[in-house]
């Protein structure tokens, strides 16, 4: 039976008398990918660092693995995640190896391991490249690898893809959803709307540090649907019809005429939802 | 529990990171130079002897436990090792340990370079050092936590170079004898009284005192600065 990892109930949080979080509260159960989405400034650092204990808060409550949030600082509880910032955070004059090597360290890990976790994030053979030579997507990739050396229960990952190109984007996606297959916990903030539908199991909306709409994304998909389907015919014109007898009836007759070239239900993207429930763009 | 293997992680990485940082090597030297220009003049008989020991404090003391600070805040690294199972004590004493030995070693060459003259008394000798190190590698953290660059730190030191490193030279230009005697209570004033009185065989209780109690006020600081300016 899936228990819950993660419980936040009612926080707020306030940065010099500005509200950042406003009565924030959703759970995340063990296993799952969940992804917090947000434009910039809409809280979703803000709640990483709470969930990590970086930060206090006003009031509410927020249990990690069944305690409280601020037992993370003690080492043992520390252990058992694994936090990806926003920035990569590496020793840019050391090579690959001698960053994971303190982590080896700090974590009690076999230096066996980093062979493990480079071979998982594909850069086997690139122990003794000097970080500071390497291109940002690979940086990511061993700032994710120093993540996962210790094999954390919770991932905390803060715009884990942003500006990388497309290869490094897929590539860590697919990391991701190994991990998460391997029973891993995934909490990821991002702004990607095609990042959470690809491997979040569930998403928030947050806007303006309050939670607008959460569940999984075919769910609010399906549930943001307009019921039309989009006939795209042979000669390029494209037609509406409902998901209705009327409809089905029309899509009959244009397979009868041999004129469908393809058919396409007209679900919204995450994008398209979070743009009708908060009226912005998720940039 | 403070743990030696993450201690020593923390030393062996700032250790091989400082000697592919430049800007570091060659703030390390500096008290080298001072100490081969102090051989050069005719030997000092007062606590201003002790300058170039003082200056080594300050510059590898102070300066590099700075820049080692304010690096880690600038790249964005020490947010790692919070994150990491190091407890409080232990990022403190890992982060401090390559500034004390680099300093260590930079005093030992200065008093060879220099031919400073010392008291006898070599253990009351090393507990002034230790204890004055505490102090100069506080400052040293404390610079870095307010600094948001490795640059910024030479800015902000300066005041601190010249309050503590060069305070001397600069006696002889106030005349206000209340800022004077102010100024006699600074760490290194005391470090130099020490050390003076030490080689005329006179009492050293009081500049230990006042030496122990800087080190304790300079850790605070440093905690409690710490504590507030860590994760920015």
């Amino acid at each position: 039976m899936m228990k819950e990892i993660i419980e936040v109930s009612n926080v707020y949080k306030d940065f010099d008398g500005k509200r950042a979080l406003d009565d924030l509260s959703f759970s995340i159960q063990t296993g799952e990918t969940f992804g917090f989405l947000g434009p910039s400034g809409s809280g979703k650092t803000t709640t990483i660092k709470l969930l990590t204990a970086q930060e206090g808060y006003q009031s509410g409550s927020i249990q990690v693995f069944g305690k409280p949030a601020e037992d993370l600082k003690n080492p043992k509880q520390m252990k058992r995640i694994g936090v990806l910032t926003d920035n990569t955070g590496l020793y840019e004059r050391l090579t690959v190896n001698a960053n994971l090597k303190l982590f080896c360290k700090l974590y009690g890990v076999s230096y066996k391991r980093i062979g493990e976790v480079l071979d998982e994030v594909g850069l086997k053979g690139e122990e003794s490249k000097v970080v500071s030579k390497l291109s940002k997507g690979m940086r990511q990739r061993v700032t994710l690898a120093r993540t996962i050396l210790h094999k954390p229960e919770l991932l905390f990952l803060d715009e884990p893809t942003s500006a990388l190109d497309p290869v490094s984007t897929e590539r860590i996606h697919r990391i991701l959803r190994t991990l998460n297959e391997e029973g891993t916990t995934v909490f990821l903030t991002t702004h990607d709307m095609y990042e959470a539908e690809r491997i979040c199991d569930r998403v928030a909306f947050l806007n303006k540090g309050t939670i607008q709409l959460q569940g999984p994304p075919r769910e609010l998909r399906v549930r943001h649907s307009d019921s039309s389907i989009t006939l795209l015919l042979k000669d390029g014109r494209e037609q509406l019809v409902g998901n209705d007898h009327a409809g089905a009836e029309r899509i009959q007759e244009v397979i009868a005429h041999q004129q469908l070239a393809s058919v396409h239900s007209n679900e919204p993207t995450l994008g398209d939802i979070f743009a009708r429930v908060t009226g912005k763009e998720l940039l | 529990m403070t743990s030696i293997r993450r201690i020593q992680a923390v030393f062996i990485k700032d250790y091989r990171d400082f000697l592919k940082n430049a800007y570091m090597l060659s703030t390390g030297v500096i008290p080298l130079f001072f100490a081969f220009i102090f051989n050069q003049g005719e030997g000092v008989q007062s606590e201003a002897a002790f300058m170039p020991i003082v200056l080594s404090m300050v510059m590898v003391g102070s300066f590099i436990q700075a820049g080692v600070i304010a690096e880690e805040k600038e790249k964005n690294t020490l947010r790692g090792l919070l994150l990491s199972p190091l407890n409080t004590a232990e990022i403190f004493i890992g982060k401090s340990l390559l500034s004390a030995v680099l300093s260590v070693i930079m005093i030992a060459a200065v008093i060879f370079i220099g031919e400073i003259p010392m008291p006898d008394q070599i253990f009351l000798v090393a507990a002034a050092i230790l204890i004055s190190l505490v102090i100069f590698i506080s400052i040293g953290t404390i610079l870095g936590l307010i600094s948001r660059t490795v640059m910024e730190t030479s800015v902000i030191g300066i005041p601190v170079l010249f309050i503590f490193g060069v305070g001397d030279i600069f006696q002889t230009m106030i005349e206000s004898e209340r800022v004077i005697q102010v100024m006699g209570y600074l760490p290194d004033q005391q470090f130099g009284h020490l050390l003076m009185q030490l080689r005329e065989g006179q009492s050293v209780g009081e500049p230990f005192l006042v030496l122990s109690l800087w080190a304790v006020v300079s850790i605070i600081v440093t905690i409690f600065i710490f504590k507030k300016r860590r994760f920015d």
